[in-house]
């Protein structure tokens, strides 16, 4: 979020964006469960129901929940467009979410159709408000950037991926709507992983990197042209998988990486030439999804020049290194930044709106400490170092269970006591009419 | 001159808002406060209207921002000059 932009009276009501981030750790202490009492089936193959629930849970209910918490507070902030009938609306999209991904973790392995159905129903409902109210607010936004055009296509992103999902559900559930399924799996990895994800991260990026760890800006060129072009790349690599040319398709999809892994090594390049080198959490989280990319690039080259062969093994690795190396460090590394900014940002604006300033307001640094921001940092490169031993050497499996049980716990936890500080803080501000922490209102003008 | 010179360019967030709002609360009838910024600081200027402040901003260069702050009721001197 860029401060220079801050919208301070579009922001919408605290409790939109928090009921997203907050439930977000849950499902990935379920995802830990899931792992432990499924054992070692998960990791022999991606294919394995129970490893199409554990990645529901992590990309779902892990991933997107946060993804969409932030998409609903940085349009109306950082683009000055807020999403129509957020208010009404957010607390079904998040509803609909949390059941939809807990049908599909339970569908999968139950072969339930009912649940499969019912979830991917949900998910597409979900998805489906979701979508056309952030287009809306895209579309309303009077100077369009970098990252509003990147967010618009990652929604763009996220509506393909759904609408292959669905076709998947149907056809898992006894509905064979798709003559070849296995395809149609590969297509909704890319439009999930690189295409909702992958650009909502880059969007997310541009403003938040400079801003939160003091870097120089991004090269305006890359700002203006990677996500345009990764979706290029992404709408060729669709129709060079769909038309069969499989060596093409490989090409297009490590050129992908190549620019992403491109634009991970630019990133490194700003955080070292920070202002001030603190020890930064969130740092660490960004390096280590830096390292993570840098390493699957190089293993997907690697296969692509038939130095590896392809192995159950080999698509767990990959997939852990994706899933939890790229995409959950970074959305590790922003929660620990968004959240409180985003507590001291409301409490900021009571303090306005009373126009009492007497009181000292608590720093992001003491909503959520470092200290144990780094130790969810060690309990996050644990669960990545079991989880790649784990897909190595399955036996390994409740280890990599456990670490993730305790990484999803101890985020939950620290998010939640940021948000109770806050909330302790506003009571210890002079009482508004309403009271309580900004929940059920939005920041006054 | 200004009478007070604050640089928050280094500082993360919130730090800058708090010091720069800090500072201008405290700024006394005849004294200006000048501020450097990596950026256009946005989220004080309701502040500082609320306080009965005045300022004026430009963006020196890229990154750069300098921005003076007064009390309404006596203007600095090195307004055109300093700003």
């Amino acid at each position: 979020m860029n401060t220079a932009e801050l919208s301070l009276d579009r922001a919408p009501p605290l409790h939109i964006p928090l009921r997203f981030f907050l439930t977000a750790p849950l499902f990935v202490v379920a995802a830990g469960v899931l792992l432990l009492l499924e054992g070692e089936t998960i990791l022999l193959s991606r294919w394995q129901p129970a490893t199409l629930a554990l990645t529901h849970l992590i990309t779902l209910g892990g991933i997107s929940m946060v993804m969409f918490g932030a998409m609903s507070q940085m349009l109306p902030v950082i683009a000055g467009s807020p999403m129509p009938g957020i208010r009404r609306l957010g607390p079904a999209i998040h509803l609909l979410l949390v059941a939809g991904a807990l049908a599909l973790a339970l569908g999968f392995p139950q072969a339930s159709e009912m649940l499969l159905l019912g979830g991917a129903m949900a998910l597409s409902a979900a998805v489906l408000l979701f979508l056309v109210i952030a287009l809306i607010a895209i579309w309303r936004v009077a100077s369009p950037t970098p990252s509003t055009r990147g967010m618009g296509l990652a929604v763009i992103a996220l509506g393909i991926t759904s609408l292959l999902g669905m076709a998947l559900a149907a056809t898992r559930a006894g509905h064979p709507l798709l003559d070849h399924p296995l395809l149609v799996t590969q297509l909704h990895h890319g439009w999930g992983l690189g295409g909702w994800m992958g650009l909502l991260i880059i969007a997310v990026a541009w403003q938040v990197v400079p801003m939160f760890h003091v870097t120089p800006e991004y090269p305006p060129r890359l700002r203006a042209l990677l996500a345009p072009a990764l979706t290029s790349i992404l709408v060729v690599w669709s129709l060079l998988s769909l038309w069969r040319m499989e060596m093409a398709a490989l090409g297009a999809l490590l050129f992908y990486l190549g620019l992403l892994a491109i634009t991970g090594v630019i990133t490194w390049r700003l955080f070292q030439q920070r202002r001030r080198k603190n020890k930064d959490p969130t740092l660490y989280f960004w390096r280590l999804a830096i390292i993570a990319l840098l390493t699957l690039t190089a293993l997907k080259l690697l296969a692509g020049l038939g130095l590896i062969a392809a192995s159950n093994a080999f698509e767990m690795l990959t997939g852990i290194l994706i899933l939890f190396g790229v995409i959950l460090s970074v959305v590790c590394g922003m929660l620990l930044k968004i959240v409180p900014f985003l507590c001291w940002f409301h409490l900021h604006n009571r303090q306005l709106a009373l126009f009492d300033f007497s009181r000292s307001l608590p720093s992001m640094k003491e909503l959520l400490p470092d200290r144990w921001a780094f130790r969810l940092f060690g309990l996050h490169i644990a669960s990545l170092g079991a989880l790649i031993a784990a897909a190595l050497l399955p036996k390994l499996a409740p280890l990599p269970a456990l670490s993730l049980i305790l990484q999803g716990g101890l985020l939950a936890v620290l998010l939640g006591v940021a948000t109770l500080r806050a909330h302790r803080e506003w009571l210890a501000l002079r009482q508004g009419p309403d009271g309580g922490l900004d929940v059920h209102q939005g920041p006054e003008p | 001159m200004p009478t007070q010179e604050l640089d928050v360019s280094d500082l993360e967030p919130c730090e800058p808002l708090q010091r720069i709002r800090c500072a201008a609360l405290a700024l006394k009838s005849g004294e200006s406060l000048r501020v450097i910024h990596r950026r256009e600081p946005m989220l004080l200027y309701p502040v500082l209207e609320k306080a009965g402040l005045r300022w004026r901003t430009l963006e020196r260069r890229e990154g750069r921002f300098e921005m003076l702050v007064w009390r309404a009721d006596a203007p600095p001197a090195e307004l055109e000059s300093e700003i």
